[in-house]
């Protein structure tokens, strides 16, 4: 079994060594065994080989699982990349102006570059306004979701300075509808929310790119109704576990802005909205976890242990993490301003910059700029896409 | 042979050779024939230009001979191009599964096999490429010559044993017919006896009519259990020719035992009701499901409460959601699919540690 992982876990061998022998330990503590059917006395010795676990086989659990520490990383390396290949743009642009003699009066001095905070507080924003907008269509909540996980997925590995948050969001709510079965044509898509199609489908192939096709996104609502299921066993009062559940569901619409999504588990995510919402409702969690996880000496300390600090890490992330609170929009509208003013010269098609660019691009010759993070627009070729 | 025939009708108009212009009003048999450089000319463009030996070609420059120009199979030129390259790249190319230790190593082999060719066909670094090709042709030319051998003998195999089909199908064929025509002569015999015993013998018509009827339904009930084994020894008939192929036979003898203990042991551990996955760990409260040993009904899991606080048989659903329709009862869909799902979420992965 951990053989298998690892070959699964070509992209990321550093994040599967470490938990493998956690995990083959802790679920079931038991090997399946592969039964003969109907065995003979005289055949040849059947192998015991561990069944696999199916969760492990998800993409979500071997490709979008990130430590908090990776998260910022990633971010801050892509920040300070486009923000220095900007800085170097604007620099050649500056120097092609000169050489030719052209006003450098338009080009944007001082520029206050977007930090990591203001491009998650901008792409937060711009969640919000998916929400706002499948509330609307009236589609289960976790066809949004998979959207808002969509975005931050996307927004990992680019900035908001290479690709306008707005149009990323309209894609990812077109290709969220695709995937979660409730299609809309793209002119319908485009006639409800007033944009054009044409940016919508360019970007999409960059984002199913990114997303690196991997379209299936797991959500806490499911495991947050088994849970309502299974502490039927110790409640009387259905309306107050009633009550919970609901707002457990509350709680993992906001927990869906946070990064919740990529430290946990989508279950372990639904028992702590769960416990979280049994304290604001008065109900007794703790009656259900004595019942479910305590029932003996070695499964209460393998709780304590194990799951108690997940959850408890859980309910911090949702009472600290600033993206719980719906951002205003007056501080959107001042880093959307900001971010006008980012724009990269080599993307303007009427900068010197990117015409230079292009004739070298036809001319043939080869492309040596890579220490520029990959020129934007070379980074995808489209070809002849619809 | 269709794909060429629709293909030749619908190129049928607007045909026109680039070289000499002709059209099909011209020449009605014109045929454009397509060369190692993808350029179509008709035939007699071809004899024209080829009749002295290599020339040029009119669109490209490249030398030609009239030997390499070849019928066209496909519409597309860019997909008749990759054919072609393509089967060139499976006779160097031509490993297999077995000759490879893993799975990995199998795929990361024909990766690199697809990387080639698609050099090939989109021109990109071609001269590499094709050192690459030659560098791997001579380092494994023997494998390469018995994975040629081996796909030739099981090329052969499959047309002698449609053969030995074809054969034995024959032959059964006219065992029955000769068995009909038997019994037809059979048929005739008794009854040119009958009339003849009628004729002669001073019995009366009624004993003779008797006797004639036991004897008959003594030859039908022999002949009943006389069936059965003649059918088995029709197919005994093929060990008649295994002598002068005996070297097939090992074989193909020694392939189907390799197949037979794969299936024996594929088939030994093959269930399919049962998942290849470890079953979610569903903890107090339920029949402990672990490794597949699930309380079975008819196929589907229920879950099984056994904790003696409010034992209940269903769940309640929460609110605001309806009944099931209709139509879902109706194709089988119980809340029971639903429960299961839900509550195997919610335990899924439950004590997976964060990194």
């Amino acid at each position: 079994m951990v053989a298998q992982l690892e070959s699964t876990n070509g992209t990321q061998p550093e994040l599967a060594s470490g938990s493998n022998a956690a995990f083959a330990s802790t679920n079931g503590d038991v090997n399946g065994v592969i039964v003969a059917a109907g065995g003979d006395a005289e055949e040849t010795q059947k192998e015991t080989v561990p069944l696999k676990q199916l969760y492990e086989q998800s993409t979500q659990y071997n490709h979008w699982r990130y430590a908090q520490q990776q998260l910022d990383d990633m971010r801050n390396k892509v920040n300070q990349e486009v923000v220095s290949s900007i800085k170097q743009n604007l620099q050649d642009e500056s120097d092609l102006r000169t050489a030719q003699g052209l006003s450098l009066d338009d080009l944007p001095q001082d520029l206050r570059y977007l930090t990591v905070e203001d491009e998650l507080t901008l792409l937060g924003f711009y969640e919000r306004r998916i929400v706002k907008i499948f509330q609307y269509w009236k589609l289960p909540s976790y066809v949004m979701a998979t959207a808002v996980v969509y975005m931050k997925r996307f927004f990992l590995e680019n900035t908001v300075m290479d690709h306008h948050p707005k149009d990323v969001m309209l894609t990812c709510m077109f290709l969220a509808r695709k995937t979660e079965n409730y299609l809309m044509s793209i002119e319908d898509f485009s006639k409800v929310l007033k944009s054009p199609a044409e940016s919508i489908l360019q970007l999409e192939f960059l984002v199913c790119k990114t997303l690196r096709f991997h379209f299936t996104v797991h959500h806490p609502y499911r495991p947050c109704l088994g849970f309502y299921f299974d502490m039927q066993a110790v409640t009387e009062n259905m309306s107050k576990l009633q009550k919970v559940y609901e707002r457990a569901l509350t709680l993992i619409d906001t927990a869906l802005h946070t990064d919740l999504c990529f430290l946990y588990q989508p279950s372990q995510i639904a028992l702590a909205t769960m416990r979280i919402a049994s304290k604001d409702e008065a109900y007794d969690f703790e009656r259900y976890a004595k019942y479910k996880f305590m029932s003996n000496e070695s499964a209460a300390q393998k709780y304590n242990s194990q799951l108690l600090p997940i959850l408890e890490a859980i309910e911090k992330v949702l009472k600290e993490d600033r993206r719980c609170v719906e951002v205003d929009k007056l501080v959107a509208t001042e880093i959307d301003k900001r971010l006008k003013m980012c724009k990269d010269p080599a993307r303007n098609p009427d900068s010197l910059l990117f015409m230079k660019r292009k004739r070298g691009e036809v001319a043939g010759d080869d492309d040596d700029d890579d220490d520029d993070g990959g020129n934007p627009d070379k980074r995808v070729k489209l070809g002849d896409s619809a | 042979m269709a794909a060429t025939m629709t293909m030749n009708t619908s190129l049928l108009d607007d045909d026109v050779c680039p070289v000499c212009q002709t059209d099909r009003y011209l020449n009605p048999q014109m045929k454009l024939k397509v060369g190692p450089c993808f350029h179509k000319m008709c035939e007699n463009c071809i004899e024209r230009l080829f009749a002295h030996g290599p020339a040029p070609c009119p669109t490209c420059r490249q030398t030609l001979r009239k030997a390499t120009f070849s019928e066209q199979t496909f519409e597309d030129l860019s997909v008749e191009k990759e054919v072609r390259i393509r089967k060139q790249m499976s006779s160097k190319f031509n490993k297999r599964r077995e000759d490879f230790k893993s799975l990995k190593d199998y795929n990361d082999y024909l990766e690199t096999v697809e990387d080639l060719t698609f050099k090939l066909v989109n021109e990109i670094d071609v001269e590499t490429t094709k050192q690459a090709i030659d560098k791997f042709a001579a380092e494994n030319r023997d494998l390469i010559r018995i994975n040629a051998d081996r796909l030739l003998n099981e090329s052969r195999m499959a047309t002698h044993r449609q053969e030995m089909l074809r054969k034995e199908r024959q032959q059964q064929r006219e065992a029955y017919l000769k068995e009909l025509e038997a019994e037809q002569l059979a048929k005739s015999e008794d009854r040119k006896n009958l009339i003849q015993e009628l004729a002669t013998s001073d019995k009366s018509a009624k004993t003779i009519l008797a006797a004639r009827q036991a004897i008959s339904l003594k030859k039908t009930s022999m002949r009943k259990t006389e069936v059965k084994p003649t059918t088995t020894s029709s197919s005994g008939s093929t060990p008649m020719f295994s002598d002068s192929y005996r070297w097939m036979q090992q074989n193909e003898d020694l392939d189907r035992r390799q197949q037979e203990e794969e299936e024996d042991q594929a088939n030994d551990n093959f269930d399919p009701v049962q998942s290849q996955y470890m079953d979610v760990d569903l903890g107090v409260g339920y029949v402990n499901s672990v490794n597949n040993n699930k309380a079975h009904a008819g196929g589907l899991v229920y879950p099984l409460l056994t904790s003696s606080i409010g034992v209940k048989d269903l769940y309640v659903e929460p609110l605001g959601v309806g009944n099931l329709s209709q139509m879902a009862k109706a194709g089988g869909y119980r809340n029971a699919f639903g429960y299961e799902r839900a509550i195997e979420d919610a335990h899924t992965a439950l004590y997976v540690p964060g990194l």
